[in-house]
């Protein structure tokens, strides 16, 4: 009776162990901010020479404050691509060559923002698996551009009473009577 | 005898409380720090148009866009996620880039990418609409991502995005991604029939996360057949999906 009691105890135990790891998988947001605690808001690229104050250190990553349009923005960053300058400014360098992680972006924050991008194809976009992209000269402009180019782009009306819905006959069918 | 099932009990008591309870906390956690997560995929989209870029072609971004908004104030409207109730409709973006290469994937933030080559490969509205409701929701909700390839992309987002193709996407991911375009497309007024034969026809290609298995197009087909739902007319929309695909050709 005590083994089968030990038997029931074990099972009752490790079996829904088991199962609840799997949910947690599937429901935690952001690893990378839960395992380090850092905020995944701001991601830019910060050009060559930009200077950057810096704040703790979380692993691999520091945490910067920098400006953007006169606005003091925060992320985190690989500490590799920090040099040390004057006083508590630190400069933002490699940009532009080298690996990509050197680009100038925040690692950290990449971490946290592909969490969602997971269905690319690395043969479909040409990315180099060993992560030796050399970045062309003025493509940081070109990458901009697109993005602005994306972000021009004037969606039609899609309300229900809009040419879009009303001309595609977009109305949800009823379901028919067996 | 009877001690021993008190105890049984009581354990399987705790159980239920400790495999539940860190779910709970996590979601309430993550509503109160999550903010939208347009700007990271923003950051992300500009590596992407460096490698292949956008298409040139301003009617087929539009078009496609327009169904993207479509499908995208759906899943915001009905989306429990914090992320998706962060974003604003206007940060919801289908990029179409040059690419000989088929591929479709979200970025985050409400940033669904396809390559022109796989927009040939589909052949109605309808199914463009399963797709983006597919991408959209992930990208909207960012789930389902290990933590191990996301420790790959502090090191290399090169070697991360590499690594996603030698990992399929787990059966519970696809089956949440199904209900949620089969759910999308139905509310939409969409017929899901086309989206499973797209499914079907694209069975077994190497270029995806996702394994277009028979049993999950049967699963589908299954449920349409439960829900015995009339077709609506596609003849419209069909015709402007075929206007759009000469666009851009």
């Amino acid at each position: 009776m005590l083994r089968l009691f030990f038997v029931c105890l074990l099972t009752a135990v490790f079996v829904p162990m088991a199962k609840a790891s799997t949910i947690v998988t599937h429901l935690e947001k952001t690893p990378v901010r839960a395992k380090a605690g850092l905020s995944a808001k701001v991601v830019t690229t910060l050009p060559a020479g930009t200077e950057v104050t810096t704040k703790k250190t979380s692993g691999a990553f520091t945490e910067v404050a920098f400006k953007i349009e006169g606005k003091t923005q925060t992320g985190f960053i690989a500490t590799s691509n920090l040099q040390s300058a004057q006083s508590s400014g630190s400069k933002v360098s490699n940009v532009g060559s080298g690996e990509m992680k050197k680009s100038g972006y925040s690692s950290a924050d990449v971490a946290a923002a592909v969490k969602g991008a997971n269905k690319f194809d690395a043969n479909a976009t040409g990315a180099d698996p060993n992560a030796k992209t050399e970045l062309p000269e003025g493509s940081e402009d070109q990458a901009a551009e697109q993005v602005n180019r994306l972000d021009q782009v004037q969606p039609a009306d899609v309300s229900p009473t809009s040419d879009f819905v009303k001309t595609g006959k977009l109305s949800k069918p009823k379901a028919q009577k067996k | 005898m009877k001690l021993n099932f008190v105890f049984i009990l009581l354990a399987l008591n705790l159980v239920g409380c400790a495999s539940s309870t860190p779910a709970v906390t996590s979601d309430v956690k993550a509503d109160a720090e999550v903010s939208s997560n347009a700007p990271m995929g923003r950051t992300i989209a500009g590596e992407v148009f460096r490698k292949t870029p956008l298409t040139e072609n301003s009617e087929v971004l539009t078009y496609v866009n327009t169904v993207g908004r479509y499908v995208g104030n759906f899943l915001k409207s009905n989306s429990k996620c914090p992320t998706a109730r962060a974003t604003s409709l206007d940060q919801v973006r289908v990029a179409v880039v040059r690419s000989e290469n088929r591929f479709s994937y979200a970025l985050p933030g409400g940033i669904a990418v396809l390559s022109d080559s796989f927009l040939r490969t589909l052949q109605t509205e309808d199914q463009l609409a399963g797709v983006l409701a597919r991408e959209l929701s992930t990208s909207l909700c960012e789930r389902g991502m290990p933590v191990d390839l996301a420790s790959q992309a502090a090191d290399s987002w090169a070697g991360y995005i590499s690594s996603l193709t030698a990992q399929p996407l787990p059966k519970a991911v696809l089956d949440i991604e199904d209900r949620t375009a089969f759910s999308t497309l139905y509310s939409l007024g969409y017929q899901i029939a086309p989206y499973i034969a797209w499914i079907e026809a694209n069975e077994n290609n190497p270029r995806t996360r996702h394994p277009m298995g028979k049993a999950r197009a049967a699963n589908l087909k299954k449920l349409i057949a439960k829900a015995n739902l009339a077709s609506s007319d596609t003849a419209a929309r069909d015709a402007r999906f075929q206007a759009a695909l000469r666009a851009l050709n």
